[in-house]
């Protein structure tokens, strides 16, 4: 039976496993006399630990026209400090990945859970070495700022694409957020 | 502050133009990260051209690689409506 344990991201056991899952190999932990072997196992019941088999952001079927635009979005590592010789940072793997992850995740969540379909999904750009998501559904869109430290919080506007109906904030792009979903669904 | 130019007021009519490298623009857009503080600007600020001293094609010259970026123009007003966000005159 698989039984999933909810771990903090910033705790010395969620940091293993954060390196673990970036190396794609397996560890042993000794506890008392007995040694378990920890391996990266994508899971289904949270955002931020969907990662699919290969490696790959995959989004569902029916959402698979977004597959590219995300997967070009991997270009943005390409750009070192200064690309726009006014002193723009570059972009890490580690950030591209975590927002990556999170859109992916809440974009498949928000069709396999409320039925809504993301009309766009774009990954882009943020300032001073950030990632800017760019998420839209019928009546909403929603701009996530995914910072290089991931012990910053991620920033959050949304409005109903008219600048009415504003959110604004911060989140833990690792938990459920299962509030945010419910605003894109409404 | 220069001491070979004299601080002038901007007008809230006037014009500041912008330069945008092509990677901040999307489907004829500008990127919100575009806006934000550069780290050459000794006040921690966005470096813009005031139209009163300055052409978009001058304005665009001064990159790098001009090619490589579009020029923006942003009303004083409408800048200074945002909040926190100060037009001030610093000539280089």
């Amino acid at each position: 039976m698989v039984k999933t344990i909810h771990v903090a991201s910033d705790s010395e056991l969620g940091h293993l496993i954060r390196n673990l899952a970036e190396a794609r190999e397996s560890i042993d932990v000794e506890v008392n006399d007995a040694v378990y072997t920890l391996s990266l196992r994508p899971t289904v019941d949270t955002m931020d630990d969907r990662p699919p088999p290969t490696g790959e952001h995959r989004l569902p079927t029916p959402l698979r026209v977004l597959q590219t635009g995300i997967a070009l979005s991997r270009s943005l590592l390409d750009l070192a400090d200064d690309w726009d010789d006014a002193g723009a940072a570059g972009y890490d793997e580690a950030t591209w990945h975590r927002a990556v992850t999170f859109l992916v995740s809440g974009v498949s969540r928000l069709w396999e859970e409320n039925g809504v379909r993301t009309e766009r999904a774009d990954v882009l750009p943020g300032p001073r070495g950030s990632i800017d998501l760019d998420w839209r559904t019928p009546g909403h869109e929603l701009l996530v700022n995914v910072p290089p430290d991931p012990s910053q919080p991620v920033a959050y506007y949304g409005d109903d694409g008219t600048g009415g109906r504003k959110i604004k904030g911060t989140l833990n792009p690792t938990a459920p957020n299962r509030w945010l979903l419910a605003w894109l669904a409404e | 502050m220069s001491d070979r130019w004299p601080v002038e007021d901007i007008p809230d009519t006037d014009t500041l133009y912008m330069r945008v490298h092509r990677q901040w623009l999307r489907d004829g857009n500008v990127l919100p990260g575009c806006f934000q503080n550069r780290p050459d600007e000794a006040t921690g600020a966005m470096s813009t051209d005031w139209a009163k001293y300055a052409t978009p094609n001058e304005t665009r010259q001064r990159a790098k690689r001009p090619e490589m970026n579009a020029v923006i123009a942003l009303n004083v007003g409408q800048v200074r409506a945002i909040p926190e966000q100060r037009v001030v005159h610093s000539p280089v």
